[in-house]
């Protein structure tokens, strides 16, 4: 064999496996404002994650997410809130919450994302967008002039969710 | 029954040793306060972690409540077997240097 040989993609030395991931449907689900609810959420979430083929690393970062942002909506006492899950093949998924903020909390303010994790870890509050932004590519949080909230959350899935693999075996 | 029960189970091995089976969130982490800091802080408190499949930041919480009030108490909070789940976020937000883990 040519020391200088290249292998381009119709190479007969090559083999070539690709397992297409395709697009599922969003996972789009209102929850009224309530603790246990959740729990529920992370649950119908994983179930929706089993389509994503995304590894189990990433489900349960994701997992994590989804209940930082559920809980944070939760506290804002409102009477529901809107959990928007999104897959983008091949790579990435984005995580929205929505909710409405009880008026007997006018100006509270919206969680910081700007606390850093390491600034103060024995802290007893403050670490959950902190958490959320380290496991994530982006983090977005928007507060409107009523006080409705809109967090979101970009996350990477791991490479091998668009297996392209190139061996040199015949 | 209250409905937190279903996800989060708490179960005392012996006197000061706890184990913690099922998922600690804002849901059930009050649970955990309301059941271990009956113990006396004065004395030191383990918890068995390795069945706890999932934990955000409202389970931290109630650790690094655990911690303080035994450090203060001069007595230690020990985190025990801890699960993937825990050790992934204890890592992240940097509390591995600062509660006491068991190997």
């Amino acid at each position: 064999m040519d020391a200088n040989h290249k292998p381009g993609r119709s190479d007969p030395l090559l083999s070539t496996q690709t397992r297409t991931v395709t697009r599922i449907a969003d996972f789009e689900q209102r929850y009224a404002s309530t603790g246990n609810n959740i729990g529920l959420a992370r649950s119908e979430v994983e179930v929706w994650l089993k389509g994503t083929a995304s590894t189990a690393d990433k489900q349960q970062d994701i997992l994590l997410i989804v209940s930082e942002l559920s809980s944070n909506a939760v506290q804002a006492e409102g009477p529901y809130f809107e959990l928007t899950l999104s897959h983008h093949p091949p790579e990435l998924v984005t995580i929205k919450v929505f909710n409405q903020v009880s008026p007997t909390l006018t100006g509270r303010r919206i969680p910081s994302i700007h606390t850093r994790l390491g600034d103060d870890p024995l802290s007893e509050q403050g670490r959950g967008l902190s958490i959320v932004k380290a496991l994530s590519l982006s983090v977005c949080v928007d507060q409107r002039l009523n006080g409705d909230v809109t967090a979101e959350a970009v996350v990477q899935l791991d490479k091998g969710c668009d297996e392209r693999l190139i061996s040199g075996d015949n | 029954m209250n409905p937190g029960t279903e996800r989060l189970r708490i179960s005392q091995q012996s006197e000061g040793a706890y184990a913690l089976v099922g998922e600690i969130d804002t849901h059930t982490a009050p649970l955990i306060s309301s059941e271990l800091n009956e113990f006396p802080e004065e004395r030191s408190l383990h918890i068995d972690l390795a069945q706890v499949t999932f934990i955000d930041s409202s389970g931290l919480r109630v650790l690094i409540e655990l911690h303080k009030s035994r450090e203060a108490a001069n007595a230690k909070l020990v985190l025990e077997k801890i699960s993937p789940s825990v050790e992934k976020l204890l890592q992240i937000t940097g509390l591995t240097d600062h509660l006491h883990i068991a190997e």
